[in-house]
Parts: C-alpha cells; structure tokens; sequence
C-alpha cells in the first residue's frame, strides 16, 4: 500500500514537469509578442518596454527557464500583475473556498448518484428506473451555467430563499456559507449526479446478474444484506474510478459558476486572470490545479487499490 | 423420518422464460420426488433444464419468470412463499452449491466473512464462536490449515478450494437438502473424485439428502440411489441406479451411457449422441428425442408421450419402454 503511493507519487513528478513546462512556454507559443497582449492596444512602446523588463522577457532564453524553475522550487510563482500581490498568496487566499464548495459539491454528486442510480437498478424497467434515467439525462444535458441561472431566477429571484451571489466564510457564519454555497454546489453537482446514476446503474445492473449475488441470496441472507453490502462492496469499485475524472469536471465547472455567484474563490480568480491577461497568475493558477488534480487522482487510485483485494494483495506477495 | 418420504416433492413444474412466445419452456412438466438422505442424480446435456429446475426450487429465478406447478417441502408448497418465508428456507433448511465455483463466492470479501455472516444470519452466536465454527466447516470439507485460509480472499485460492468453500457454506445449518448443481464439472478429474467423495462421505454422516446434477453418467454410477434423466426440459426416465444401467427404458437414457468415456476406451473411440437438442422456437410435435432416435417409429411423431410406470418406481417417456425392457431382459 505505502509502496504503490509512493510509485503513484513519483509518476506524478514527469507530470508536473510537463505541465510547468508548457505554463512556461504559454508566454512563446502566444501568437505575437507577449508584452503586446498582455499591455493591451493603448500600451506605448515605453509600456512595453517595462513590462518586457518586468517579465525578464529580454533576457536569454536559458536565463528564462532557469530563473523560473529556481523561482517554482522556492514556491515563488512570481507576482500577479493584476493583483499587485505574489501569486502564490493570491491562490493559497482563494483556494479554501473552491475547496469548500467543490466538497459540497462532491458530496452532493455521490450522494445523489449513488442513490438515485441504486433505485433504478432495483427498479430496473419500472416506473422509478425511467424517472431516475431521465433526470440523469436532464442533468447530464444542461450545461452547468444554465442551470445556475435558473436556479438564481427561481430560488432567488422569485422566493428568495438565497441570495443571488456572493461568500461568507464557513468561520464567520455556518448558515450563510450554506446560503451562499448551496446553489453553486447544485449547479455543479446536476452533471455529475447525472453521469454517477448512469454509472452506478448500470454497474449495479451488472453486479446484481453475477453468480455472487446469486450465492448471496442461497444463503438465505436479506435483501437488504444481499444489495446493501455484497453488492455494493462490488459497485464501489468502477464508481471510485470515475471519482477522479468527476473531479477534475468539478474544478474546471468552478471558473463559470463562480464568477456567476460572484464568489471569490481559485475559479473566479482564474477567470478574471485571463480576461485581464495577468500571465504569472494564470501560469501559477495552470501549476498549482494540475498539482492538486493529480493529487486528488492519486488518492482515488488508492482508495481505488484499497478497496480490490485482487490488486491489493497481489502486490503484497 | 422413514426412509421413503420425500422431503421434496415436485409437480408438474413448468418454467417459461417467455410465455408468449411459444418457444419451449426451459422445464415443462417435471415431476420427481428426492427422499430423506439419499442420493439423488439429474443427469442430461447441456441445455436440458437441470439449472433452471434447481433455481425453481431454492426460489432463485427472477420474479418475472412464469413458474406453474409444485414444489413440497416436507409437505409444504413453497412455490407460493413470500420473499421472507423463503429467506427462512434458503442455508438453512436447502443448501445449494453452484456450477460456477470461480464466481461464485463475492471477490471483495474473505472467505472467512462469507461463512461468518451467514452463520451469524442462521444462529444467535458471537463473531468469535461463529468464526470457530468457520475453521470447523472448513476442516470437515477438507480445506488444509483452515483458520490461516479464513482471511484470504476468493482470487487467492484455486477452483477446487473455492468449491470446498461454497460446500463450507451449504452445510452450515446442516440443510435437510443439498442441491449440488454439477459441482465438479468446471474442475479437474482429480478434484472432481475428491468432491464426490466428500459429498457422499457427508451424506452418510448427516443424513442429509442430495440433489446431484451432473451429465456424466460416470458419476453417477459412483454416487447415485435414484437417478432423473432429463431432456429438453422433460423428464425421459427415472428409476433406481440399478435398474437405469441394467435395464435402461428410454433410448436418450441408453445414448447417454454409450457416450460416457471409460478409461479402458481411447478418446477416438468416444461415441455421441448424433444430432442436437430440439431448437425451443421449433420443436417437433411429438417425442422431442425422436429426431435423434434410432428406434423412432411413425408414432413417435405423434403427440407428446406421457410417462409410463414400468416397475416399481421406474418410469419412463417413450413409447416403446415396455419393448426396450423386454429385449434388454432377454
Ligand atoms: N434466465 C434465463 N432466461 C432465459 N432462458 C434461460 C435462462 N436460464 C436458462 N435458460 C434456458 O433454459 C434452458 C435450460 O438451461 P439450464 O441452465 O437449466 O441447462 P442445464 O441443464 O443446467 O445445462 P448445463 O449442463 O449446461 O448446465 C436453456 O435452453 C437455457 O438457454
Ligand atoms: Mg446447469
């Protein structure tokens, strides 16, 4: 077990250096020159020319590279433009809160997939079945923002149950962080809720035809035994694989439903780092949610090799 | 209990798969009685329905299934059981072992949870005394070091072993019935005899009474008392072991036992029955063997036959029994 994390974790690294490798190269493969876009059309030449300077953008190329591998393994990602603050700070500041949300979020998804998902496959064919699989359908097929608006005219708008954008900490008033929190976690939980019921359905479909469950039941065990543990045990598996992948969509989801609810967390300032051009922002910003990716689906393979005891145990031999 | 009372008593079951189709039902008609300990064997190809009748009785097939006939246990009709009344049945008073021994036990738990929780389901007894019973039942089928193997997982033992597991199960609350569906038929010659043997040592000594499917008549010139020959979904013949091999009464009953292997014959010289099942969507009208038949005469294709009582408790369904009987006599 400590073995396959730490082989995990060291796969990681070429990862990483892939990814700093291209957040560095962004400011050449940008088509032009960079201090161009990033001044804008009403920069003078002189402008330019500071922010060529500011940027080390003058200086010979292997100057570049090294100075910003220096700086990343110090944990210096260099100083926001837009901000005025090291780009470090900016995103530990913000990350808590799409943290927070993003965990709700998740939470909301299993929850609500898993169960839904359970309840077709027991169904399968039945009036409940079709019901399930049909909102699954409904939210794998609206798009996130969409539905973020909707939910802001109906619950907002019309019974004002929450407000319609803005944070509080979770430190400063529990009741209002969920106020200001739950709609942005529905909204980006309805698509992966949807994509987990298909999953789970399906999966729980396959698991109940096996000659286990048969056995299960042979031994006279209940229903409630034989779906809630024997099964389920089985249906955990490939629903752990997608953890991951459903993650990642929850991260990249958090950029538009942020800035929709006006919530300062790592998506808005994402968004607002790239309209405003503010190249070591995004470039910290592209680091830092790669590095966190990766370790979020590390910590789905383990559990994922926690719960096989085929793999598990073959590489304890 | 006398000797001679069915504990499970089975009439006219019929299983469709799809009633409307008119497609042959996967059992039609099946009736047979097993008695307190004995050893009973279903024997027929593949397809011929043995699965499908062993599910009917422990309650196993899915709900939508249309199942017509019945089923006594100890002189109750389980057919009619609610999904509870039946959970009381299964492991406790039938025991079943499954074809398939590599699936058949769930991967992601040990084999000493798998006995465990259904020990604890059956009996009000602590984790501790229900694992001691655990290694006990694993000993008996003849599992070495058991209380070192009830932490192991399925994947880390071999077919024969896993089998001897499922064997552990059914015998937990020492059932009145064992059903054992071809038990060693995905396992080797070797393992196959040893099963055989423990599944009879077992018999004589709880007095249990065993279903035994198998389509070797090999095994069951070994094991059986009474022998069920089954054929697209029909029963062709049933008699005691003695009288089936000296005086078979139905030609499939005599195919069977030609196409058995001996070990004293070359695999060249191995014989088959020519000829297939009868496709379920297009059966012939009359016997539904009389297209494989040698003996097959102008009447054979007309209605289905009815059994016939021969003597005793041999009966048979083919039309010309009663000739059969007469010339294997001479
Ligand atoms: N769940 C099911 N749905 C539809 N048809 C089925 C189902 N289970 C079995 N059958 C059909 O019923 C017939 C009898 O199958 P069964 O499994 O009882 O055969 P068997 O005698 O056990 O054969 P084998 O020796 O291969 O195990 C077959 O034609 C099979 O295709
Ligand atoms: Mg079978």
């Amino acid at each position: 077990m400590i073995g396959y994390t730490v082989s995990r974790l060291l796969q990681a690294i070429p990862i990483l250096f892939l990814v700093s490798l291209f957040a560095f190269g962004m400011i050449y493969l940008i088509p032009g020159d960079a201090a161009t876009v990033i001044g804008g059309p009403e920069a003078s030449a002189a402008d330019l020319e500071e922010i060529r300077q500011n940027m080390g953008l003058n200086e010979p190329f292997y100057l570049q590279i090294t100075s910003f591998y220096t700086n990343l393994f110090q944990g210096d990602l260099g100083k926001s433009l837009m901000l005025g603050t090291p780009v470090l700070d900016a995103i530990i500041d913000r990350t808590p809160i799409t943290l927070g949300i993003s965990i709700y979020s998740l939470s909301i998804t299993i929850i609500f997939g898993l169960v839904t998902g359970i309840i077709a496959a027991l169904n399968h064919n039945k009036l409940l079945d079709q019901i399930a699989t049909l909102f699954a359908l409904i939210g794998i097929s609206l798009p996130n923002f969409w539905l973020a608006l909707i939910l802001i005219v109906l619950f907002s708008v019309h019974l004002g149950w929450f407000p319609t954008g803005g944070y509080v900490a979770f430190s400063e008033s529990p009741i209002g962080w969920l106020k200001t929190t739950t709609m942005p976690a529905v909204a980006l939980a309805l698509l992966q809720a949807g994509l987990l019921t298909r999953i789970t359905r399906s999966t729980m479909l396959e698991v109940l035809s096996q000659d286990y469950i048969r056995t299960a039941r042979a031994k006279g065990l209940s229903e409630w035994v034989v779906v809630g543990q024997h099964a389920l045990a089985n249906v955990m598996m490939p629903v752990v694989t997608v953890l991951g992948l459903i993650l990642s969509v929850l991260l990249s989801g958090s950029i538009v439903i942020e800035v929709i609810y006006n919530i300062p967390g790592l998506g808005s300032l994402m968004g607002n780092a790239i309209l405003s051009r503010d190249f070591p922002l995004v470039q910290g910003g592209l680091i830092s949610i790669a590095a966190s990716l990766l370790f979020l689906n590390i910590v789905v393979d383990v559990l994922y090799f926690w719960l096989d005891p085929r793999i598990r145990i073959k590489s304890r031999d | 209990m006398s000797s001679d009372t069915p504990i499970l008593s089975i009439r006219d079951l019929t299983v469709d798969f799809a009633p409307k189709s008119g497609r042959l039902p996967a059992v039609s008609n099946v009736s047979f009685d097993v008695t307190a300990g004995e050893m009973m064997c279903v024997v027929g190809e593949s397809g011929s329905g043995k699965s499908v009748t062993a599910l009917a009785i422990m309650g196993l097939l899915a709900a939508d299934t249309a199942i017509s006939g019945n089923i006594l246990f100890e002189g109750r009709d389980i057919t009619r059981l609610s999904r509870r009344e039946w959970q009381k049945i299964r492991g406790r008073q039938i025991g079943m072992i499954f074809q398939e021994p590599m699936t058949s036990l769930n991967p992601v738990f040990t084999i000493g949870r798998q006995l465990v929780e259904t020990i604890r389901h059956h009996e009000r007894v602590s984790v501790r005394a229900a694992r001691d019973r655990a290694v006990e039942l694993l000993d008996m089928v003849g599992i070495p070091s058991p209380r070192s193997r009830l932490d192991d997982y399925p994947h880390q033992m071999s077919g024969g072993m896993r089998q001897r597991v499922m064997i552990a199960i059914a015998l937990i609350c020492s059932p009145r019935l064992l059903i054992a569906d071809e038990p060693t038929t995905a396992l080797d010659v070797t393992i196959q005899g040893q099963l055989l043997d423990l599944l009879n040592d077992l018999r004589s000594e709880t007095g249990t009474a065993i279903m035994l499917i198998t389509h070797n008549m090999g095994v069951v010139a070994e094991v059986a008392d009474r022998v069920t020959v089954m054929y697209s979904g029909c029963v062709a013949e049933q008699a005691e072991v003695m009288q089936i091999f000296d005086h078979p009464a139905h030609p499939y009953t005599s195919g069977l036992m030609n196409c058995t292997p001996k070990l004293t014959v070359t695999s060249a010289q191995l014989n088959t029955i020519p000829g297939s099942m009868p496709n379920p969507a297009a059966a012939p009208p009359g016997c539904l063997f009389a297209p494989r038949c040698e003996l097959a005469i102008d009447a054979c294709s007309e209605g289905r036959p009815a059994q016939v009582n021969l003597t005793g408790n041999h009966s048979s369904a083919c039309i010309r029994a009663e000739m059969l009987l007469g010339e294997s006599a001479e």
